[in-house]
């Protein structure tokens, strides 16, 4: 595509920018954009949300590892998706820790 | 909604009347998932040790969004991080555990079969701009980072997009964005009443190792948890059960391995999701 809007890391030339790890913007290209942000801190074990989108999309989440203290370690999660809902599950929940899952769809797809 | 902000409809979609965020190329409504910082390196497990723990220090201040992606055996295979499929599969006498994101650093556990020899796994890593868990805080600068005072920026609601915090921004073109390149959705038959392994590749010829991630469930099978899709590794109850995966420059492989003893059979139906993003570059 030789329209649209195009950024590139400084000191590159955009025009000639590979996608793979040059550029930083292209309206042509389809992006990861955050469409949801599910977020719970309690003592749960699974909490399910509607993402409303009609098909399965990336999800990531991660949880905090200390329920107390200023080091909040923070792993990657385990939780579950399909084309209608994430359950946010909180493996080994204790008291405090939170779980966060971003919901990610590709726009322009 | 907001009557303002960014937007650029694809093609044949009206910006002004679409409602779906996929219509459009860019919609500042939504953020980005931005990359602040990938890098690569070497974790070395030394001689007389089973483990070793790998940590990169950001600076930022928050507990940022991260993934891993290791390289267990040295061989241009980099596993999604906390693989474990075992050595009892013939895959790998290797794996990684306990990836950690903290205020200072991310890190990652890799550990091994036997203490003999030094022992090296290279690895690749992402850092983005969202928190994840913690509250935002600090610096909000990863180290390296050089801030820009050009380009494409637009900011959440109620934030001067000259003074926004990197995790405030939704467009920053002075990120990396995570750019989606394709999905591959396979099934690997299993069944637990013997002890068993299968795996499977998926071409998708980049020829670079690209950022990846994938997913899998046991849709509706009797005794198994999976039942929507969990982010690879899994491996938990009822085991033993594992499932793990890995890209090369050429292939993207899932591998899963079961115990015998049980009854249960079907298809771990696996969902790829590769990024057009080098991950070693």
């Amino acid at each position: 595509m030789n329209y649209g809007i195009k950024a590139a890391k400084k000191g590159v030339d955009v025009f000639t920018a590979d996608i793979k790890d040059k550029q930083t913007f292209n309206s042509g290209r389809y992006v990861e954009k955050i469409k949801e942000v599910f977020e719970v801190s309690e003592n749960t074990t699974e909490v399910d949300f509607r993402h409303g989108l009609n098909y399965t999309p990336v999800l990531i989440d991660y949880r905090n590892l200390n329920s107390s203290g200023d080091t909040n370690d923070v792993g990657i999660s385990a939780s579950r998706i399909d084309n209608f809902e994430v359950i946010l599950t909180n493996v080994g929940a204790v008291a405090g820790r939170g779980i966060i899952g971003y919901v990610l769809f590709q726009a322009g797809s | 909604m907001g009557d303002y902000g960014i937007k650029v409809a694809i093609e044949e979609k009206n910006a002004l009347t679409s409602f779906n965020p996929r219509d459009f190329l860019i919609w500042s409504k939504y953020k980005d998932f931005k990359i602040l910082k990938k890098g690569k390196g070497s974790l070395l497990i030394p001689n007389g040790s089973t483990s070793a723990r790998k940590q990169i220090a950001h600076g930022m201040g928050y507990s940022p969004a991260y993934y891993f992606w290791v390289d267990m055996d040295n061989n241009g295979k980099y596993w999604m991080v906390g693989s474990n499929p075992g050595s009892t599969s013939g895959s790998t006498p290797h794996n990684t555990s306990e990836p950690e994101s903290n205020k200072t650093n991310i890190s990652f556990l890799g550990t091994r079969d036997g203490t003999s020899g030094n022992e090296n796994m290279p690895f690749a890593y992402a850092i983005f701009d969202q928190r994840a868990v913690d509250t935002y805080g600090g610096s909000d600068t990863p180290i390296g980072y050089q801030k820009a005072d050009y380009g494409i920026k637009a900011a959440i609601p109620g934030v001067n997009v000259l003074k926004a915090k990197i995790y405030e921004l939704v467009i920053n073109s002075n990120c990396e964005l995570l750019n989606y390149h394709s999905t591959r959705t396979i099934g690997l038959n299993w069944n637990n009443s013997a002890n068993g392994s299968s795996r499977i590749t998926i071409v998708h010829g980049l020829n670079y190792v690209p950022m990846f991630l994938a997913w899998g469930n046991h849709g509706s099978a009797a005794g198994t948890p999976f039942d929507k899709d969990n982010l690879i590794p899994v491996g938990r109850s009822p085991q033993p059960f594992t499932a793990s995966a890995w890209a090369n420059t050429y292939e993207v492989g899932i591998e899963i391995t079961w115990a015998g003893g049980g009854s249960a059979s079907g298809t771990f139906n696996c969902r790829v999701v590769i990024f057009e993003n080098d991950m070693l570059s």
